[in-house]
């Protein structure tokens, strides 16, 4: 979720299970990569510690479910950019960029920055008009990470939301497991 | 040839007579944005005229969808903040529905298959913002009929999903509009409507006042396409024929930057 978008959004993005999850295809890879980099460091003399160390954490989970309330930042053309703060498990500025690909459908770009890290995503979704309120309902898939998240993970979150048509001030929520 | 095949013959060319001379609809499709300004709020106009190759009454209006250029912002409009209800636009005509609701406005010509041939004006059409249905937007459509034609007439048209050049797709089934109770169905000549804030005003609480204002039209592309912005639309009739009309707005000369 880059910081082009020129909104943000309130909300908190999932409640932070820090248990470690470790698959066992992970668990033998990082022994593996850890066994290499001692032999590796043996073989050039080095410090093994300093080979092994930024990569051997585990990946984690998250069991988001964040909601934000948007304002209008800007619209150009069939684009409208909202911006506020997430609230739930991750929490920060939340930028929502909404295009409108149909008179039923919607994509969007997200980018939240929780603390100590970013997230970006991208999502289709339904869109439907019901008098002073739209709605829009799909899923979202992380793509990008940055900082403590940098490996986040996730293809098919819950997004959803309401746009008040009077003013644009948009709803967002999203839900689902994420690592990272 | 024996008097009986020419019997047959002749009982085969009279009982074809009607249905052979049946008039065949023919139909022209008007359509303007006001403004035509590239990326500004308009209205859409929308009108067309039925007519008949032999220039007797045309065939009664069964269906028309109307399909509409792509890239048409129908997100950020503020266009239909209320919803109408059918069933209260009946019982109670227009004021039964909030002024929030409204789209657009127009009248339209129809003729009685007793008449004159001048036609008759229907006034009053109400374009209304419905109930969605499968999450589309439905246009209700009322329509105040006075002599001959004393009705008031509420029917429904859904914003579909459009294909290829076309964004969106109003699909529209007409009535049948009885000339006198239990009579034939009045044919439609004409119909001209709009889609948009001009003459519309709506309303809002503001520091507890209520205050008027207008409404955010549906928004035109920023891009105008080559030859113009398609419309397309096709017309059912009740003898089962099918009409398609094309109309496309031109593309608004480009804005001269004062330096």
């Amino acid at each position: 979720m880059g910081r082009d978008i020129n909104s943000h959004m309130e909300g908190s993005m999932g409640n932070k299970s820090l248990r470690p999850r470790t698959p066992a295809r992970l668990r033998i890879s990082s022994a593996a990569f850890a066994l290499g980099a001692v032999a590796t460091a043996v073989a050039f003399g080095t410090g093994a510690a300093g080979a092994a160390s930024p990569h051997a954490r585990a990946a984690r989970s998250l069991n988001l479910n964040d909601s934000a309330k948007l304002h209008l930042q800007n619209k150009h053309g069939l684009v409208l950019k909202e911006t506020g703060t997430a609230k739930g498990s991750l929490g920060g500025p939340l930028y929502l960029q909404l295009d409108v690909t149909s008179t039923r459908s919607v994509t969007a770009q997200v980018q939240v920055y929780p603390k100590g890290g970013s997230i970006s995503g991208s999502a289709k979704a339904s869109y439907s008009v019901a008098g002073s309120t739209a709605t829009f309902s799909g899923t979202l898939a992380i793509t990008k990470g940055g900082g403590t998240y940098s490996k986040a993970k996730a293809s098919a979150l819950s997004f959803s939301g309401t746009i008040q048509r009077s003013n644009d001030a948009v709803t967002v929520h999203v839900s689902g497991k994420m690592s990272y | 040839m024996s008097r009986a095949r020419i019997i047959t013959l002749a009982l085969l060319v009279l009982g074809c007579l009607p249905a052979c001379a049946q008039a065949a609809q023919t139909v022209t499709l008007h359509t303007s944005f006001t403004p035509d300004r590239l990326g500004a709020s308009t209205t859409i106009g929308f009108g067309f005229t039925i007519g008949s190759t032999t220039g007797g009454l045309p065939s009664p209006l069964t269906h028309v969808s109307l399909r509409m250029p792509k890239g048409m912002n129908y997100v950020t409009t503020t266009l239909g903040l209320a919803i109408c209800k059918p069933e209260a636009l009946v019982a109670k005509g227009l004021s039964g529905c909030s002024p929030n609701s409204r789209l657009g406005y127009g009248s339209a010509f129809v003729e009685v298959p007793f008449g004159q041939g001048s036609g008759r004006e229907i006034p009053e059409i109400e374009a209304l913002m419905g109930p969605p249905h499968d999450g589309n937007i439905v246009v209700l459509f009322y329509a105040n009929g006075l002599a001959p034609v004393y009705a008031q007439i509420v029917f429904a048209g859904e914003l579909l999903p459009g294909e290829g050049a076309f964004g969106g797709n109003l699909d529209t089934t007409i009535p049948q509009i009885p000339s006198v109770t239990n009579g034939p169905p009045v044919s439609i000549i004409s119909v001209q409507s709009t889609i948009g804030p001009s003459h519309l005003t709506y309303y809002k609480h503001v520091h507890g006042k209520l205050v008027g204002y207008k409404p955010q039209g549906i928004s035109l592309p920023l891009k105008c396409p080559h030859g113009g912005f398609p419309f397309s639309a096709q017309f059912t009739f009740l003898d089962g024929s099918q009409v398609i009309a094309t109309h496309s707005v031109p593309c608004p000369p480009p804005v001269r930057r004062h330096k």
